[in-house]
């Protein structure tokens, strides 16, 4: 069923900038359909912007996005969702205000079987369940984390984006999440995983990139990369 | 069965509050009354953009007054010139009535189109000066409008507005946001004042459902403007300007934003207010009105900076002590 050759996103030497400063300097990677890819790197390396560039949330400068040999720099953010991508983005991005059901609701109200998806999600998250009619911005660190990824599958993604699902959790909630990244990827979803945690990530990870500075500095697969003192170089920042 | 229990219920209540307020009162309080009844129109329309959309809208007043005049020059300069024997009759001249408030809030709803699409791609502050201007531009342009007075005013519109059109519309303009906002699509609104980014990510257009609420806004302010230019019975561009778009904006946050009974308390509150300490005038010998209207606003503000009701209706309040706590916290 997954072709593990097929290019599902390129990303071709990327280039932008806010203001003065340029955020990415040309980055230029590609995830392929079925596999984690994670995305290593300080603070201020350019991560969050990289996928903000993927669904053309700010401008490209240079360079092209292709999804499934598509271009996506002239397509919308909303369109880019339809097509099968899916954000969570940094910090959660949790509609505070209204409850667990209501975020889920916005989440996938243009498609007409999210309903029988909604089950789907509650299997994955029990916990949402049972926190259904609660307001989102009472729930723990956690449970918003799995809210924003279960809120991201309603859209049926081929492909998820997620920017530091474990920033700000406490380690065995991380564990949990990790566990939940590998079953969503054993569904067929190829995954983007931005992460400050690199032993975790390198762990369920298929390959790994590491950016400084807003360019790619090393790359190969996560097993090689694990144990790599050139990786423990760069992410340091050395 | 049960819209026809709505229906029946909804214009007994219109027929209770015009008959009651028409027939008990004097002039001077139901024209009080009729301010009300349209500053909490304009209220709950800007809080749709406000408060539930999150954007900062300074220009409402000049939604209003494109309301107001197109509905008044069809009413005072059209109509006269029609000699269909319908539109003299007393049903016919209320249906033109009609025909012309809603024209005049689909003009204004245009205008809010025209103004939204170019300005909602700012936020914050940005925003709010660019709808300050865009506001003004609407009074000069109007201003600068011979055949609808210009600066003169435009006299002589008919007086066909009245306690009964007005509340009618306050009852039906209340219901109908308040089914807005508790609808899925609805809730776009909220989403995108609660992230901007998890509401793109979601798929949803930002721009769109920004666009959406400014121009659900705009046509409720026109039809306000239409109800006040056939009340007063006269226009005058100078009505129009910042001052009362700031007034609205006063009566969004004093009410809480996103809170629509708290819009229409605070319009009640505020624009009444301005008349009970009109005998305080005689008392004192100078007019301590604004004094006491400002220092009103500042103690609300630092007593209850989110507004008297939050982000809560009323009836959430009631709730509150009678439910378990659970999907009610704050």
């Amino acid at each position: 069923m997954v072709d593990k050759s097929k290019a599902l996103l390129e990303v071709q030497n990327i280039k932008v900038s806010y203001g003065a400063v340029q955020a990415l300097k040309g980055v230029t990677l590609g995830v392929k359909e079925g596999e984690i890819v994670t995305l290593l790197g300080a603070n201020g390396a350019g991560k969050s912007t990289l996928l903000k560039a993927i669904m053309q949330m700010v401008p490209l400068q240079e360079g092209d996005v292709l999804y499934l040999k598509e271009s996506l720099t002239r397509t919308k953010t909303n369109q880019i969702v339809k097509k099968g991508i899916a954000l969570v983005p940094e910090g959660r991005g949790i509609l505070a205000s209204m409850t667990v059901l209501e975020n889920l609701e916005l989440g996938a109200f243009h498609r007409s079987d999210w309903r029988s998806e909604l089950d789907h999600i509650f299997e994955l998250f029990p916990i949402l369940k049972e926190r259904i009619k609660q307001s989102a911005g009472t729930l723990s660190g956690g449970e918003q984390q799995m809210l924003a990824i279960g809120r991201a599958l309603l859209s049926k993604p081929r492909l998820l984006l997620l920017d530091e699902p474990s920033l700000g959790l406490a380690p065995k909630i991380i564990q949990n999440i990790f566990q939940l990244i590998q079953r969503i990827r054993n569904e067929g979803i190829s995954i983007l995983l931005i992460e400050q945690n690199a032993h975790m990530a390198l762990k369920v990870a298929d390959r790994c990139y590491c950016l400084e500075t807003g360019q790619v500095v090393i790359s190969g697969s996560a097993d090689e990369l694990a144990h790599s003192e050139e990786l423990k170089k760069a992410y340091l920042g050395g | 069965m049960r819209q026809i229990k709505h229906l029946f219920i909804f214009s007994a209540l219109v027929l209770l509050m015009g008959f009651s307020f028409s027939n008990f009162l004097g002039i001077y309080h139901q024209t009080i009354l009729a301010l009300c009844g349209i500053n909490i129109i304009l209220a709950v329309s800007l809080n749709l953009v406000n408060g539930f959309t999150g954007q900062f809208s300074l220009g409402h007043a000049g939604f209003m007054a494109v309301g107001a005049y197109v509905s008044a020059a069809l009413t005072t300069l059209w109509l006269p010139t029609l000699t269909n024997p319908f539109l003299m009759t007393e049903i016919g001249v209320n249906l033109f009535f009609l025909f012309a408030l809603l024209a005049g809030g689909i003009a204004a709803g245009l205008t809010g189109f025209l103004v939204g699409v170019p300005s909602l791609r700012l936020k914050g502050d940005y925003l709010a000066v660019v709808t300050l201007g865009f506001g003004e531009i609407i009074r000069i342009f109007i201003l600068n409008i011979e055949p609808i007075g210009g600066a003169r005013g435009l006299i002589g519109i008919p007086q066909l507005s009245n306690l009964y059109w007005i509340f009618g519309f306050v009852l039906l303009i209340c219901i109908w946001i308040h089914r807005i906002v508790s609808s899925i699509p609805g809730k776009q609104f909220m989403a995108v004042r609660d992230d901007e980014t998890a509401t793109s990510a979601m798929g949803l257009s930002t721009t769109r459902i920004k666009v959406r609420s400014f121009v659900y806004a705009s046509f409720f302010a026109g039809i306000a403007g239409g109800l006040f230019a056939h009340y007063i019975a006269y226009l005058n561009p100078a009505t129009f300007n910042f001052n009362y778009s700031f007034q609205i904006v006063a009566m969004v946050v004093l009410g809480g934003m996103g809170s629509l009974t708290g819009s229409v308390a605070a319009a009640i509150l505020l624009t009444g207010l301005l008349e009970a300490l009109r005998p305080l005038q005689d008392l004192t010998g100078v007019d301590l009105r604004m004094v006491i209207y400002a220092l009103t606003l500042i103690v609300l503000m630092l007593t209850r900076p989110e507004g008297m009701f939050g982000r809560h209706e009323i009836w959430e309040f009631f709730k509150k002590f009678k439910k378990s706590p659970q999907g009610f916290v704050r």
